[in-house]
C-alpha cells in the first residue's frame, strides 16, 4: 500500500499520547495528533457527547449535531444534501465523522479548516447555510446550558480549572474532544489485513481489493493508506492536504463546477480549484450513500460506473457538460473496463470495509 | 503583522491557562452578554479625548430597523426594509492641518472597542434586525495633542490582519460576537448588510479577507483579497462634523429586482457594485471611490 505524503512541514500540533482508556486505537492505527491546548480527557469526552447529541444546540432546539451524523450510518445522515436547523438545505453532503481525528483538513474543501475546534464553529454559527443556526444567539444558548444541573455537573468536570466552565471555548474543545475519539477500524478488511484472518474477506472481495490497489484502476493514488484517504498522524512528517478534482462536472471552458459549489475555489477564487474537493475516507462507505459533496450519485455502482468513464457525462440541463474533460481533472481518474464480475468484486471489497462495531458501539451512542 | 497568531494564542492559553489573568479573556470570550453588559468606565475625557460620531444613513434618511425604505437599489427603483447593519473599523487617523495624519488611539471599554479595533453597530433587533439590542455610533479615543485643528480623517474597515485569524471563540469584545464570525474564511465579517426588498428579494453583503492560506503550522499567512476599504474623508472635523454611513449607497449599483449575496469570494457577479461602492478592486478591475462614507 502507497502513501503519498508530500511537502508541509507542520509543528503546529505538538503530539501527546491520549491514555489509551480514551482513546484505545485498533491493530494498524497510528497514534494521532491531539493538540496540546486540549488534551483527550475522559470528562471532555463525555461532555462531548452528550453536547453532540442535545438539541439545545441549535438556535430554535430542533437539531444536535447528531441530527445530520448518525451513528447507525457512520456519523452520515443519508442525505444527498444536509438539512439545517431552519429547513435550509447545504449545499453538500453531511460527511463521515468515522476516524476525523485524523483528517488533514475537515469538511469537503476547506484548507483553512485544519482543527476541529475551528470547524466546530461552522455548523454552529456559520449562517450561509444555516446549520445549527446559533449565530448571535451565543448569550442564549450558555444560559440554556447554565440551567441544567446535569451540565453544570458536566463541564466542571471536565473543564475544573475554568471559574466559569460553561463557555463557548468549552463546547468547543468538548465537540472536538468526542469527535476524535470515533475511531473506526474494525471491518472484516482490518480482520483480514491486521488480524491476519484469511477467512475474513470473501474470495469476491480479496480479488476486488486486488483490483481496487491495482495501476489499471488508480483507486488507491487518492484512497490510500490506512483510512483509504489522507490521514495525518503523530508520525506524520510532511502533511499533505490534498484536494482532488474527479470530473464530476464540466459546465465550461474553465471546468467550473455548479456556482457556489465549486470546491477549493470557493476559497482561493484560483481557475486551477474549480471542482477540488477532499477524498473523503472509504471505511465505512457501504453505508454512508448517497456519494459525492452533492450526494449526486446514489449508490456504489453509480460511483464506479463513474469513475470507469473517466468522469460523468451530463448530456443536458443546467449542469450539461464531459466531466470527463474537465481541464482540472486529477491524472489519476481515468478510463478503464471492468467486467460486470470484476464490478461486483470491488464492491464487494468496498463492503467489507464498513465496521460493524463502531456502529452500534455505545461509546458513541447518545447518552439521552 | 502577523504578531499575533493562532499558535502563539495557544501556545499562551496553554502556559497561562491556571492564572486568572487568562480568565478574564475566556469570560469576554464566551459570556458575550453585550445586551446586559454596560460598557466599563472609561473614565472622563481629558483635551486629548477624541469623540468620533457616526450616523447610519439610507440615502439622506437615518437607518432604522423595522421601516421600509423607497428608492434604493440599482436605479432607486426598490423598497427595502434593513436586517443588519453592522461594521468593524481600525486604523483610524485624524488629519491635521498640515496635513500630517496623526493615529487616534481607540479607548478599551471592554464592550465595543478595544485598542486596535472597534465595532460600529446600527441595528437594534427590532424588526427584521437579529442582531443585539444595543448601538454603537460613537467611538472614543485618545490623540497625542487635542489641541490641535483637524481637516480630515482616515480608517480602514474592517478587522486588522492580526487580529482576523485567532481564535474566535476566546476572543474579547467585539470580537466574540458569533454574527460577525466567519468561520468557514477563518475571519470576521468586516461589514454584514442585509435585507430584502418589498418584492420579497434578499440582499445579503459579508465583506471579508477572501484568498486566505495558511501556512505548514496551521496559521493564516496571508490573503489575496485582504478587502480592508481604506477611506479617506477630507473636510472633516470630528468636534463639530459627523462621519455619515450609507447604506443606500453602498448598494447603490445593484439590482435589487433580483436576490443577491455577495460573500466577498471571487468571481460572483453581484459583488462587483458593492466592492465599488467601498472603493474596492473586483474582478481585476481598477478600484472605484467610495461611496458608503461621507462627512456630514
Amino acid at each position: 500500500m502507497r502513501s503519498v505524503w508530500a511537502v508541509l512541514l507542520s509543528f503546529w500540533v505538538a503530539c501527546s499520547s491520549p491514555t489509551p482508556e480514551v482513546l484505545p486505537l485498533p491493530p494498524g492505527f497510528p497514534p494521532p495528533r491531539i493538540p496540546t491546548d486540549n488534551l483527550l480527557t475522559a470528562q471532555k469526552v463525555e461532555l462531548g457527547r452528550f453536547l453532540f447529541y442535545d438539541q439545545r444546540l441549535s438556535g430554535n432546539g430542533t437539531q444536535a449535531c447528531a441530527s445530520c451524523h448518525k451513528q447507525e450510518q457512520a456519523f452520515t445522515d443519508g442525505r444527498a444534501l444536509g438539512l439545517g436547523s431552519t429547513g435550509e438545505l447545504h449545499s453538500r453532503s453531511p460527511m463521515s465523522l468515522a476516524n476525523v481525528v485524523y483528517a488533514p483538513s475537515l469538511t469537503w474543501a476547506n484548507p483553512l479548516l485544519v482543527s476541529l475546534e475551528q470547524q466546530a464553529l461552522v455548523p454552529l454559527f456559520g449562517e450561509h447555510p444555516v446549520e445549527l443556526g446559533l449565530a448571535g444567539k451565543e448569550d442564549e444558548l450558555l444560559l440554556r446550558l447554565r440551567a441544567q444541573p446535569q451540565y453544570q455537573r458536566l463541564f466542571a468536570e471536565a473543564f475544573p480549572e475554568q471559574a466559569e466552565p460553561i463557555s463557548l471555548h468549552a463546547i468547543q474543545h468538548a465537540l472536538s474532544s468526542f469527535q476524535r475519539t470515533l475511531v473506526s477500524g474494525r471491518s472484516a478488511y482490518d480482520r483480514y489485513a491486521y488480524d491476519h484472518d484469511q477467512a475474513a474477506l470473501s474470495d469476491a472481495a480479496k480479488r476486488g481489493m486486488d483490483l481496487f490497489f491495482s495501476e489499471r484502476l488508480e483507486c488507491f493514488h487518492c484512497h490510500g493508506g490506512f483510512l483509504f484517504a489522507d490521514a495525518v498522524h503523530q508520525n506524520t512528517t510532511f502533511d499533505e492536504a490534498n484536494f482532488h478534482n474527479n470530473g464530476l462536472y464540466n459546465l465550461d471552458v474553465k471546468g467550473s463546477y455548479p456556482s457556489g459549489n465549486q470546491g477549493v475555489y470557493e476559497l482561493t477564487g484560483k481557475d486551477r480549484d474549480r471542482g477540488r474537493f477532499r477524498a473523503p475516507s472509504l471505511r465505512n462507505i457501504a453505508v454512508t450513500a448517497p456519494y459525492m459533496h452533492d450526494g449526486s450519485l446514489a449508490t456504489l455502482e453509480d460511483v464506479l460506473a463513474h469513475y470507469a468513464r473517466g468522469g460523468r457525462l451530463i448530456p443536458s440541463g443546467p449542469n450539461a457538460g464531459d466531466g470527463a474533460r474537465n481541464p482540472n481533472k486529477s491524472v489519476f481518474v481515468r478510463p478503464f473496463d471492468l467486467s460486470q464480475a470484476e464490478r461486483a468484486d470491488v464492491i464487494e471489497f468496498l463492503r467489507s470495509l464498513t465496521d460493524f462495531e463502531f456502529l452500534k458501539d455505545p461509546r458513541f451512542a447518545s447518552p439521552f | 503583522m502577523t504578531t499575533f497568531r493562532i499558535t502563539t494564542g495557544l501556545a499562551l492559553a496553554l502556559l497561562c491557562g491556571p492564572l486568572s489573568a487568562c480568565m478574564d479573556g475566556h469570560s469576554h470570550g464566551t459570556g458575550s452578554d453585550n445586551d446586559d453588559m454596560q460598557a466599563a468606565d472609561l473614565g472622563p475625557t481629558t483635551s486629548n479625548t477624541i469623540l468620533l460620531n457616526f450616523k447610519p444613513r439610507v440615502g439622506t434618511q437615518p437607518f432604522a430597523c423595522n421601516q421600509k425604505f423607497s428608492g434604493v437599489g440599482l436605479g432607486a427603483t426598490a423598497t427595502a426594509e434593513f436586517s443588519d447593519f453592522r461594521l468593524y473599523v481600525h486604523d483610524l487617523r485624524l488629519v491635521d492641518t498640515s496635513g500630517t495624519e496623526v493615529p487616534l488611539q481607540l479607548e478599551e471599554d471592554q464592550k465595543w472597542q478595544q485598542k486596535t479595533v472597534a465595532l460600529l453597530d446600527f441595528e437594534d433587533k427590532t424588526g427584521a434586525c437579529g442582531g443585539t439590542a444595543s448601538v454603537n455610533a460613537q467611538l472614543r479615543g485618545v490623540v497625542p495633542d487635542g489641541s490641535k485643528q483637524w481637516k480630515g480623517i482616515r480608517f480602514k474597515v474592517g478587522v486588522p490582519f492580526a487580529q482576523n485569524h485567532g481564535d474566535a471563540a476566546t476572543a474579547a469584545s467585539p470580537l466574540n460576537l458569533t454574527s460577525m464570525f466567519w468561520a468557514w474564511q477563518s475571519g470576521y465579517k468586516f461589514l454584514r448588510v442585509e435585507g430584502q426588498t418589498t418584492t420579497s428579494q434578499s440582499f445579503i453583503v459579508h465583506l471579508g479577507s477572501t484568498g486566505c492560506v495558511k501556512d505548514g503550522s496551521g496559521q493564516v499567512q496571508s490573503c489575496s483579497s485582504p478587502n480592508r476599504p481604506e477611506i479617506a474623508l477630507d473636510g472633516f472635523d470630528p468636534k463639530t462634523q459627523s462621519i455619515a454611513v450609507d447604506v443606500a449607497a453602498l448598494i447603490s449599483g445593484t439590482d435589487l429586482g433580483k436576490s443577491m449575496e455577495c460573500m466577498s469570494s471571487p468571481g460572483t457577479s453581484d459583488c462587483g457594485p458593492v466592492f465599488a461602492s467601498v472603493g474596492l478592486p473586483y474582478g481585476g478591475g481598477a478600484a472605484g471611490v467610495q461611496k458608503l462614507f461621507r462627512v456630514e
